[in-house]
Parts: structure tokens; C-alpha cells; sequence
């Protein structure tokens, strides 16, 4: 599974069933009914929360999707969580045909607490299209609170609460001039490190730039 | 650079310590430095595009269709064999250093390399835009049903894929400055029309601008059009180019570059300078300038920042002797660019409005990485020379249907005919100050659809002599000459006066 997950995510294992088109019983020829379901379960029946699902689009133009959850034990329910959400702003032209997508738990119409089983409901009534899928699908847990890796936290919490103009106003509070000049100095340190980046403009490998065929590779 | 500013700026007595934040901030902005932030930050939101998914990798930025990225490396591939073809016919190496005697030589005449008549007769322009537009017209999607009976999934016109494209209401609500109710230069400053209606107030407003050095004012104000003696500033004000010492220096770098190194390219440049922009009755004085441009252009790495949101992929090859080892990869030529016939006409235009070159030399470098390089490029971009062919085709079809299908009978493509004006971007087809006037409105707007409605517009107005011609040729010959033709009007009446 590819992707660039962010520090600390990793997506959950899973078990995804190719995307089956829906058939009307006893049809004779195979229709294209522009209706597919892929379903996804979790390894040995267990159950997960479920904070973004990632997958790249490739022609759907409407995603429904629906879970199970781990509950009281008898006859499992599905749950409509998203409804008709538009992958393609027009169905029968390019927009958004091929592009990345997340949705994340706060536009589900539901809690996705311990989900068993997720439930796919692919729509592209569009009839130019050969066929439709999402692909890539990656399904991520809540991401544990991890460390700032940029500056030390501690300078992140240097700024003091506002306090009102002392009314005795000889010297400068200490405190404050150096806090602010400590986030000052932070910056300055953190754009001299990507300045060294800078180009020099320099096109030929020590001094050499007898070229003879381009490459094909 | 603000930076430096920000460092010395704290030695100055008016700058207290206990309001430090407060005071750089206000000192940014009576100094003018936040406007040139201000304007730095508005000129990369413009150009590079909004971030990707983050689970996209850098070919989705580039191009998100992967049949298109197959479609333009298919299309890279064949050049690269062009121009190797064309290295082992002529014995010439791509690259070399050059003689010393050479390099004197050619510093001597640096200001007037048009007078060198060398012989170009074995270089043949690596492609033109026909051969460009055959690749086009083969671009299908193997998803879609291209099913040989005619269907209404299948395009009447020449591209048959299928890209989102704006009709008539959605022109009209973009390029609503354009309306019948606003003043613009061009028309509302015509010899008729006293100048205190619209023209002397409008040329106030672009004073007031370029006084406020403000780019996104400056954006907005060219799209009603830019006054003659304003426009050299305005267009440097959008594209966000001063011209600092830095710059200056950087452009002395790339030409010290060009009389080190002689590339194959340079004669390909200079073949393509003689057939066209010399033998232009307008730009042919400028013929010097555009080699001195041209030539620093092919040798400028920063121009190979534009391949991560282009769809195109510089060329690669390896210094001799070297092949296959990754240290001694290098990009050919050095900004990745291969020109192709008619290239040189993108800088002739800009030679009425710059004559300082390294000034000319930033514009139209910036112009390319902004708008140029996507006319000879496959990509699924609004502003990609595929969608404006789509654009064109469609908008024809929709408003002139008994044209279009006229001259699809007569095997007459419309396309076949305006293709090469976008390509273009219409150098070298109007008149200079009529093209002038439609680059205001592709600053103005950001976007190159202008290019497929102006195209849409010229059918639309030479539709009564189209109708009677009988053959491909016929209607080129009546389309041949748009010397004479007024950009404003002509886009006014396509987008708001037609009757639909």
C-alpha cells in the first residue's frame, strides 16, 4: 500500500473485495449498470475507529458509503454514513476523474467508532465510460498525539498571557522583550537553513558540458 | 531579502524593544516591503497551482489524467529522436565548449548577432505545430467509448476526449469586464469616442496603480486594457519582475554562459528567427534582442522550477564518455526547453514594450513559466492548448452549427485552420497593438481562454464568406490575413451580442 501517510499514521490492514456490479436476477446479457459495491472487512472479524478513508477516483462519480458497527450481538445493520457525496462535478467529462480524495470523520453522517465492515456504493451514470473504480483505498485510525518535531515545544510555549502596560514604565519587562525576541530569532534560523538551498545556476558537471545524445530513459 | 532589511532596520532608534513585533510590522509598511510581500505571495498563488492531495505523488501535480502523461512522454520520446537523428546526420554534438578565439568572437558582436548569416540549411525546425496538432488529434482515453459509429459521445470536431469546457454563460460570468456595459481600451477609445468618457479616467486609475505598486489592483485593472505608455510597467507590476541588481547580474551570468558553451539549439533558435520574426514586417527590427534573449533562455536552470506543476519532462542525457553514471546526468539543454517553429515569435511582441534586454529577457521568461509553456504541452489544464482546441470546437459548434458543419463537409476542420493562432498565442497573425490588447486580458484573467473565444470570434465574423467556400484551401485563403482585424469588438460581440 503506497501513499504518503503523515507521522504517526499508518493505515489500518484490510482486506478489500474487487468492485462487483450490480446485476438484476435473471438479466441474460451483461448490462452496464453503472452501480458497483466494494466491500471492506477487517482482518479476523475485528473492529476499528475509523478517523479518514484515502483513495484515488477513477471515473465514479458518486460515492455512498455505508459500515457496521461491533455492537450487541444479533443481526448486524449497515449504516449510511455518506450519502451521494460528487467525485465528479460533471459525470460525463474529465474533472475529477483520476484525482486523490480523503473524507474524514467529521462529514460522516455517523459515528465510525469500532467499525466491522465498510460498505462502498459506487454510482457513475455517465454511459461513456468504460468502467469505474476507486483504487488505493486506505483506511486510517485516529493519529496518536505525537511530539512537534519542527522547534522544541518549549519555545512554542514561551509566549506569555497578555498582561495590561505597567504603569511604571522606566525599563521594558524582561520577560516579554525575551520572549519576542526569542520567536525572532527561531525564524531567522529556520528561512537561513532553506536559504542554502538557493540555486546557483550552474548547468555543467565541473566545468564539462560536452553532450552528445539525448538519453531515452 | 526583506530579511536583511528586517536585521538593519533593528539599529534604528524608533524601533523600541518591548513593541518589537508591532514596530517591524509597521515599519514593513511604511518602507513598502509589505507590498512587495504583498505582491511575491499573489505572483506564486497565481502561478503554481493549489497543493495536491497529500497522498498524490508529483505526476498527479503535473498532470492527473495518466493516459495524458503516457500521451505527452510518447510525444517527448519522438522529439528526443528528432533532434538525435538530426545530431548523427550533421556530426554535430549537442553541447561543446567553445574555442577561445570563438568566444572573443562572438562577445564582439554580442549586439548584433542578427548580421551573422550561418548556414542553416541542414537544420530542419525539430517540429511545427501541425505535427504537434496530428498528436492531438490521435489523444483518446482508453476508458472512454470511442466506438467507430458516430455517436453522441463522439466529438464532431478534431479532439475527442473528453475535458470540462465553459459555455457561453460561464465566458460571460468570467470574463464579465469584457461586458458591453464597461469601458474598455480598444474599443471605448476609438477616434469617435471623446476621451472623457471612459479613456482619461482609465488612464488616471492605471497612474494610481502603478503608484501603489499593488499587483493584484494591477491585475485586475488590464482587463478592461492597458494604456499604451502604462503597459511596459503594469505587465512588470503583475508578473511581479523589478529588475534588481540581482537580476541584472543573473542575466550577465547566463549570457557569459552562452559564449562558453555553443548548444545545438542555438541554431536551432537562429533557423527559427530567420523564418519567421525576420521575415515579419513588424518584428524584424527586433531580430537582434531575440537571439539575445532566446540564447540566455536555453542556458537559465531556474526555468526548470516550472517542470514540477508542467506535464512536460525536461530532456536528459550524460556527459560524454559518461553514460549512465547519475553524477554526470545533466538536462538538455539547460532549462529543458526544446523550441520548436515559431517559438521566437512568444518574445517579439514584448520587444515594442522592453528595451533594456535583461528586463525583456525576466518578462518573458516569467510569461513562459506562466502561460507559454502550456500551449505546446498535453495536458488536462482549462489553460492547455488541449482544452482550448476543445473550447474552440465546442463553442463553434454550439453558436455557428451551420458553419461548423459546412466546413467539416468540406473537409475543412475548423481547427486545422485556428490551431496555429493559439498555438501562438496569436503573435505574428494581428496587429501589434490588437495583440498587445488581447495579452492585457490573458494577464488580466490569468487564463488563455481568451485565445479560444478570439478564435471562435474571427469564424464567427468571416462566417457569410466561409459558408461559400468549397475546399480546405478556400478556407485558409479566407482566413489568411487578420492584419486588419480589432480584437475587442470581436470578442465583445461573440460573448454578449450574439443571439443564442
Amino acid at each position: 500500500m503506497s501513499g504518503a501517510a503523515g507521522p504517526g499514521r499508518a493505515p489500518l490492514p484490510c482486506a478489500a473485495r474487487a468492485a462487483a456490479a450490480l446485476q438484476l436476477p435473471g438479466g441474460a446479457e451483461a448490462a452496464r449498470p453503472g452501480v458497483a459495491v466494494i466491500d471492506l472487512r477487517f482482518p479476523r472479524g475485528g473492529a476499528a475507529d475509523v478517523q479518514e478513508i484515502v483513495f484515488k477516483n477513477f471515473y465514479t462519480a458518486f460515492l455512498s458509503l455505508r459500515v457496521q458497527r461491533a455492537g450487541p450481538p444479533g443481526p448486524r445493520r449497515w449504516v449510511t454514513c455518506l450519502r451521494d457525496h460528487r467525485l465528479m462535478p460533471s459525470p460525463h467529462t474529465e474533472e475529477g476523474s483520476q484525482d486523490y480524495f480523503s473524507l474524514r470523520r467529521h462529514q460522516m453522517l455517523c459515528d465510525m467508532e469500532q467499525v466491522t465492515a465498510l460498505r462502498f456504493i459506487l454510482r457513475q451514470p455517465s454511459p461513456a465510460w468504460l468502467h469505474f473504480s476507486i483504487e488505493e483505498l486506505q483506511v486510517f485510525p485516529p493519529a496518536q498525539k505525537s511530539p512537534q518535531q519542527d522547534f522544541p515545544s518549549w519555545l512554542s510555549q514561551l509566549t506569555p498571557p497578555e498582561q495590561p502596560a505597567s504603569p511604571h514604565r522606566e525599563l521594558p519587562d524582561p520577560e516579554k522583550v525575551s520572549t519576542e525576541v526569542q520567536q525572532m530569532w527561531v525564524l531567522t534560523e529556520v528561512i537561513r537553513a532553506r536559504q542554502a538551498a538557493a540555486r546557483i545556476g550552474r548547468f555543467d558537471v565541473d566545468g564539462c558540458y560536452d553532450v552528445n545524445l539525448l538519453s531515452y530513459t | 531579502m526583506a530579511l536583511v532589511i528586517c536585521q538593519v532596520s533593528l539599529h534604528k532608534p524608533e524601533i523600541k524593544l518591548e513593541s518589537l513585533k508591532e514596530d517591524i510590522k509597521d515599519f514593513l509598511k511604511t518602507s513598502g516591503w509589505e507590498k512587495k510581500l504583498q505582491n511575491a505571495v499573489y505572483s506564486e498563488l497565481n502561478v503554481f497551482p493549489s497543493p495536491c492531495h497529500p497522498a498524490a505523488p508529483p505526476e498527479h501535480m503535473k498532470e492527473p489524467l495518466a493516459y495524458m502523461r503516457k500521451a505527452q512522454g510518447s510525444w517527448e520520446k519522438r522529439i528526443l529522436k528528432s533532434l538525435n537523428s538530426m545530431c548523427t546526420e550533421l556530426s554535430i554534438p549537442l553541447a561543446q565548449k567553445r574555442p577561445a578565439s570563438e568566444q572573443k568572437e562572438l562577445l564582439n558582436k554580442w549586439n548584433e548577432m542578427g548580421t551573422d548569416e550561418p548556414d542553416l540549411s541542414l537544420f530542419r525546425p525539430v517540429y511545427a505545430p501541425k505535427d504537434f496538432l496530428e498528436v492531438l488529434m490521435n489523444l483518446r482515453n482508453p476508458n472512454y467509448e470511442n466506438g467507430e459509429q458516430p455517436s453522441f459521445r463522439n466529438h464532431l470536431g478534431l479532439i475527442q476526449v473528453p475535458l470540462k469546457v465553459k459555455d457561453i454563460p460561464e465566458l460571460k460570468e468570467d470574463f464579465s469586464e469584457l461586458g458591453l456595459n464597461t469601458g474598455q481600451l480598444g474599443i471605448d477609445d476609438s477616434a469617435q469616442v471623446p476621451p472623457e468618457f471612459f479613456e482619461n479616467e482609465h488612464v488616471r486609475v492605471g497612474q494610481k496603480v502603478l503608484a501603489e505598486q499593488d499587483s493584484a489592483a494591477a491585475q485586475q485593472y488590464v482587463r478592461q486594457g492597458c494604456p499604451t505608455a502604462l503597459r511596459a510597467d503594469l505587465w512588470a507590476l503583475i508578473l511581479n519582475i523589478s529588475n534588481q541588481p540581482e537580476d541584472i547580474l543573473y542575466y550577465e551570468q547566463l549570457k557569459s554562459n552562452v559564449i562558453q558553451y555553443d548548444l545545438l539549439v542555438d541554431s536551432l533558435i537562429y533557423k527559427d528567427v530567420k523564418l519567421t520574426a525576420s521575415n515579419d514586417d513588424y518584428y524584424f527590427v527586433f531580430e537582434d534582442y531575440l537571439y539575445q534573449v532566446l540564447l540566455c533562455f536555453s542556458r537559465d536552470t531556474s526555468v526548470l522550477d516550472h517542470f514540477t506543476y508542467s506535464s512536460a519532462t525536461p530532456p536528459k542525457s550524460y556527459i560524454r564518455g559518461k553514460l549512465g553514471i547519475e553524477e554526470y546526468a545533466v538536462f538538455y539543454p539547460p532549462n529543458g526547453v526544446i523550441p520548436f517553429h515559431g517559438f521566437s515569435m512568444y518574445v517579439a511582441p514584448l520587444c515594442f514594450l522592453y528595451h533594456e534586454p535583461s528586463k525583456l529577457y525576466q518578462i518573458f521568461r516569467e510569461m513562459y513559466v506562466r502561460f507559454f509553456f502550456r500551449l505546446h504541452s498535453i495536458s488536462s489544464h482549462p489553460s492547455g492548448i488541449v482544452s482550448l482546441c476543445l473550447l474552440f470546437e465546442t463553442l463553434l459548434q454550439t453558436h455557428l452549427p451551420q458553419l461548423f458543419y459546412h466546413l467539416r463537409e468540406i473537409g475543412a476542420q475548423p481547427l486545422r485552420i485556428s490551431f496555429k493562432w493559439m498555438v501562438r498565442a496569436f503573435s505574428g497573425y494581428l496587429a501589434t497593438d490588437q495583440l498587445l490588447l488581447l495579452w492585457d486580458r490573458i494577464l488580466g484573467y490569468n487564463s488563455l481562454e481568451v485565445l479560444a473565444v478570439l478564435a471562435a470570434a474571427v469564424f464567427a465574423f468571416r462566417a457569410v464568406n466561409l459558408m461559400e467556400v468549397t475546399s480546405l484551401a478556400a478556407a485558409e485563403a479566407v482566413l489568411a490575413d487578420l492584419s486588419t482585424l480589432k480584437v475587442m469588438p470581436l470578442l465583445q460581440i461573440f460573448l454578449f451580442a450574439t443571439v443564442t
